[in-house]
């Protein structure tokens, strides 16, 4: 499993640009076993190649996340108010166990 | 000053009830039935109003009358739902301690006294629009945005960056994105999109040194000093002086917004540049308020302000050249220091 989440945006532009990677065994064994679970929801085939842009706003953080799990394969894009519900559990659990 | 508080820019309007009210009797079908469905929507408008009113997370609702009204609240450490817990405003009545929350306060209220004292703007809408704002967003979150409808702040990791709040260029800058959103509304990409960094820029630093009372020769021209952290050198964020913000450092590298046309970023990163090319007309203001010398939001910031107005969604670099030559021209007259100083401004940044 390999899940890369490279961050762009922010009142700072590109000073705060930044590639995180996560791959298997970064994780404790129950939370890896939680994130494939979490893995087995997303519908992959929906989300690749998606862009969700928030309405308005400026100084938004964006996000290009690349997944690429025995679940599936996905390549997709969102700002940060703008998380695609369907990721959005994955999302979380990433944002809570990595600083992104 | 040559700015007229009582011009309005906001693109808002309204009817007086009793002109509707006579309206609704007028002999024209056309204008009397136009005039019953006006009153139709205004009594929709004051039952949403009022529901509104009763909720705890207060949407912008536009008054002409209001007063300055914010409202902080707290995310806790959290992201999601906004705006959060809220903890200070006018009505809630509670000691505000040292921090976000107090800093969130005060700057929101020195930026709305600045648009407010400086142009007669009542608030981003210019009705009196209720200032909205969450703090503690995230975790160790880097990062300060206007959302379409409210401003967030993050509290910094304390190691590149400090508490968002604490700078009031920085407040000011995301309270101006909302300004820009109710007025020229320039699109998030490209050279639109750095025009709009760039205008949410001057009117955080003119809100500083209004703030202080600072000239324009005595002014850092600095952005986010006051949020860098003690394990960076850097001494802010931008600089809308002809140099570097930062050079060769270890952690940022170089400062990467060019001054001039010639040195204009072309690459799709950062929305097409929108935080890297506002270098370019950032130091053409900076230009035109040193040569004018006196307080920048008395010379030049009229001129920008009315800019918003006459700016559109695809404004780009040319058009704002263009268009803030003209306002100096009409304000000041064609031939004068304050006109010629703008276009020399634009000039010596190559447009």
């Amino acid at each position: 499993m390999k899940i890369i989440v490279k961050r762009s945006g922010g009142f700072a532009g590109p000073l705060l640009n930044k590639t995180l990677e996560i791959r298997s065994g970064m994780l404790s064994p129950d939370d890896e076993k939680a994130l494939h679970a979490l893995l087995s929801a997303v519908p992959f085939a929906a989300l690749h190649d998606q862009r969700f842009h928030a309405r308005g706003g400026a100084d938004i953080m964006k996000y290009e996340v690349t997944i690429d799990a025995p679940q599936g394969v996905a390549a997709f894009f969102f700002d940060e108010s703008a998380v695609p519900e369907e990721f959005k559990p994955v999302w979380q659990f990433i944002s809570r166990h990595f600083q992104v | 000053m040559p700015h007229d508080p009582s011009r309005r820019l906001s693109r808002h309007f309204f009817i007086p009830p009793y002109i509707l009210d006579a309206l609704t009797r007028a002999a024209d079908e056309a204008i009397r039935w136009a005039a019953i469905e006006s009153v139709i929507a205004s009594a929709a408008m004051r039952a949403r109003r009022a529901t509104l009113a009763t909720l705890p997370i207060m949407a912008a609702i536009p008054s002409v009358d209001r007063p300055k009204e914010r409202r902080i609240y707290d995310m806790k450490n959290g992201t999601v739902p906004l705006p959060g817990k809220l903890v200070a405003g006018e009505g809630v009545k509670k000691p505000l301690q040292p921090g976000a929350v107090r800093e969130a306060f005060e700057n929101l209220g020195l930026t709305y006294d600045f648009y407010k004292t400086v142009f007669g703007r009542n608030s981003l809408d210019d009705e009196g629009q209720t200032l909205i704002a969450s703090v503690h967003y995230g975790k160790s979150y880097n990062n300060a945005f206007w959302n379409g409808e409210q401003m967030v702040f993050g509290d910094g990791d304390g190691e590149i960056f400090t508490r968002f709040t604490r700078s009031l260029d920085v407040v000011g800058h995301e309270l101006s994105h909302g300004v820009v959103s109710q007025t020229c509304n320039l699109e998030y990409f490209g050279q639109p999109g750095a025009l709009n960094e760039h205008l949410a820029d001057v009117f955080g630093v003119l809100t500083e040194q209004w703030s202080i009372g600072q000239a324009a020769a005595e002014a850092s021209w600095l952005v986010g000093a006051e949020i860098i952290g003690p394990k960076t050198k850097i001494k802010a964020i931008r600089t809308f002086k002809g140099e570097k913000a930062f050079e060769n450092d270890p952690l940022f590298g170089t400062d990467p917004q060019p001054k001039r046309m010639k040195d204009f970023y072309n690459g799709a990163d950062d929305d097409g540049g929108v935080h890297i090319n506002s270098g370019i007309p950032n130091h053409a203001f900076f230009r035109a308020a040193v040569a004018l010398g006196g307080k920048a939001w008395e010379t030049v910031g009229p001129v920008w302000y009315e800019a918003l107005a006459a700016l559109d969604r695809k404004s780009d670099f040319k058009d704002a050249a263009r268009t803030t030559g003209e306002i100096a021209g009409r304000l000041y007259g064609p031939k004068s220091r304050e006109a010629a100083a703008v276009k020399a401004g634009w000039k010596g940044v190559g447009l």
